[in-house]
């Protein structure tokens, strides 16, 4: 029973995370339709920046705390969602390009910032200091690190703050209606460039949020990003691509298919890296508009 | 008020529209009549920037806006309710509403707005909490004037706004039209059918092959026997 217990923590933990990325998919999608594979990378990024910030390798007096971490996460990532927005999505958009031209060209940016984390970090994992230390701690019948319950914490009052975004102020509705129709929202006053960016830079920062919550449990590594692009993506199906909550709830799913399955089901460790691709195939043929699906399909 | 003048443009390589030119003044209200496929839609979304190639000018109370982009435009005052309505039908009534008032600058102002929109059409404020894709036809267009009305805009666009609709909605969206007009508002409707413009407009415009065929006092254009026989003759290839 305390197996179990313990395993719905350590599930929900990796759920989050991986409900996190998914937003960062969806963040982007929803108002431009760009599926951007790199939120993985974006992930990985925000790791290195944590851990970078907490533990300057070579000068330790300049070593930060955990807030400030946190806040050079969210201003990097931020940084660089604006950024590669600028440099390859505008362009291409502003050329009347096809949808797809953007996807490529955001392929292209994983590769780089795969290649620039490399270089600037190595290929060895770093160790990221967890906040609240190792110790296991026990909520009530529920025991894991602490490291496990800040993720689920974080990600929680993340989801119910961008879900009041989206159902409660004007310019959350804004987004909804470029998603709906850009034409419509663009006829309404809304700048479509304006919202794009913010797509991407909330999108960004939201990935990078990730990276570094996850970072304490299985150190930065640059080849973090490309599981976590897979499983982020696999989630935002499940939970189908409409909706904030669908992301939770598909990200949840999914850490408890994969969780249960390696316990319980008769089948060496290793293959439970197929689970993700299992999902993803089950659900695009047989329920493709996912468990929760957008508002007009209903 | 309006000036457009030589607009080019369409939305592969070839033009759809070719050197349109008109004019609306301040207060009028202008009729642009043509048959389907004329290019009066097209024109629309160059008008209001979401054609994605246009060339030439176009001007609002004298400001060159040639190279303004959509929420510019309604930031200067224009308003454009598009062909088929595009309303967001997950919405609500108030949601579609309050994102026509996205561009409005002052907040103190949206209870006017939806003081006036409802005053306008009373049906839209029995309905607020109504989904907008499960109204009526009828209540789908009034929705769609109304949300237009949202920016406080001085210049209206109207796309066939009476497609489909049954006589009473037509002529109660027609008494709504003349109250706005009354009350200031520069109209520039799209329109088929010469009757429906005759009641609400007083000058023409008619648009044949993208381009400005002719230009008339609607009452002139009524007198002619028969339009539809107009738009042949001016659509066929001169003999010599
Ligand atoms: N999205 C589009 N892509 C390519 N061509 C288009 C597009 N929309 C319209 N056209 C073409 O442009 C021309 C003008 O169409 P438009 O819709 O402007 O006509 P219209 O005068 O509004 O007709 P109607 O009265 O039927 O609405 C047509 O030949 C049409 O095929
Ligand atoms: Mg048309």
């Amino acid at each position: 029973m305390s197996d179990l217990l313990e395993l719905v923590v350590s599930a929900t933990a990796s759920g989050s995370i991986y409900a996190l990325v998914a937003l960062a998919y969806l963040l982007i999608l929803r108002p431009t339709s760009i599926i951007n594979f790199a939120v993985g990378e974006w992930a990985a990024t925000g790791a290195f920046v944590g851990v970078a910030a907490q533990t300057t390798l070579a000068w330790p007096a300049l070593d930060g705390p955990y807030w400030l971490a946190v806040i050079a996460v969210l201003v990097c990532l931020g940084a660089l969602g604006w950024l590669v927005e600028a440099l390859t999505v505008r362009p291409l958009i502003a050329r009347g390009a096809n949808i797809t031209s953007p996807i490529l060209a955001l392929l292209g940016v994983l590769v780089i910032f795969r290649e620039s984390l490399t270089m600037l970090f190595g290929a060895d994992p770093l160790p990221s200091p967890p906040p609240f230390g190792f110790k296991r701690v026990a909520f009530g019948l529920f025991a894991g690190v602490p490291q496990q319950f800040l993720i689920i914490t974080v990600t929680f009052v993340l989801f119910a703050a961008v879900w009041l975004f989206f159902e409660r102020t004007v310019w959350g509705r804004a987004f909804e209606a470029v998603a709906l129709n850009r034409r419509a929202a663009a006829l309404m006053g809304i700048n479509l460039r304006r919202v794009t960016t913010f797509a991407f830079v909330s999108g960004a920062m939201v990935a990078g949020l990730a990276g570094l919550l996850m970072s304490p449990l299985t150190s930065a590594h640059y080849m973090m990003g490309l599981p976590l692009a897979i499983q982020g993506f696999t989630a935002l199906v499940i939970g189908g691509v409409g909706r904030v909550e669908g992301a939770l709830l598909g990200g949840l799913v999914l850490a408890f298919v994969e969780q249960l399955g390696a316990r319980y089901l008769p089948i060496p460790s290793g293959l439970t890296l197929g689970f993700p691709f299992v999902l993803l195939i089950l659900f695009l043929f047989l329920r493709p508009s996912g468990l929760m699906p957008p508002r007009e399909a209903r | 008020m309006l000036d457009v003048s030589y607009m080019s443009g369409g939305y592969g390589r070839a033009d759809v529209l070719e050197n349109v030119s008109l004019k609306v003044a301040q207060g009028e209200a202008v009729a642009l009549l043509g048959p389907n496929g004329a290019g009066k839609s097209t024109l629309m979304a160059a008008l209001t920037a979401t054609l994605p190639r246009r060339a030439g000018t176009l001007r609002l109370d004298g400001r060159d806006l040639s190279r303004a982009r959509s929420h510019d435009l309604v930031a200067a005052g224009m308003a454009l309710v598009p062909e088929g309505r595009l309303i967001f039908t997950p919405f609500t009534v108030r949601d579609n509403l309050r994102l026509g008032a996205i561009a409005l600058s002052r907040r103190g102002r949206l209870a006017e707005r939806h003081d006036y929109v409802f005053g306008l059409f009373p049906r839209l404020a029995e309905r607020v909490g109504q989904r907008a894709g499960t109204l009526s036809g009828g209540e789908q267009q009034m929705l769609a004037i109304g949300r237009a009305l949202m920016s406080k805009p001085r210049l209206l666009l109207l796309d066939e706004p009476f497609l489909g609709l049954a006589p009473m909605i037509v002529s109660e969206i027609v008494a709504a039209l003349r109250k706005l007009q009354r009350d200031g508002l520069t109209i520039l409707l799209v329109e088929q059918k010469l009757d429906i413009a005759l009641t609400c407009t007083t000058r023409a415009y008619v648009m044949l092959k993208g381009a400005v065929a002719l230009e008339s006092s609607t009452h002139d254009l009524a007198q002619r026997p028969d339009l539809h026989d107009l738009y042949f003759k001016l659509s066929a290839p001169r003999t010599p």
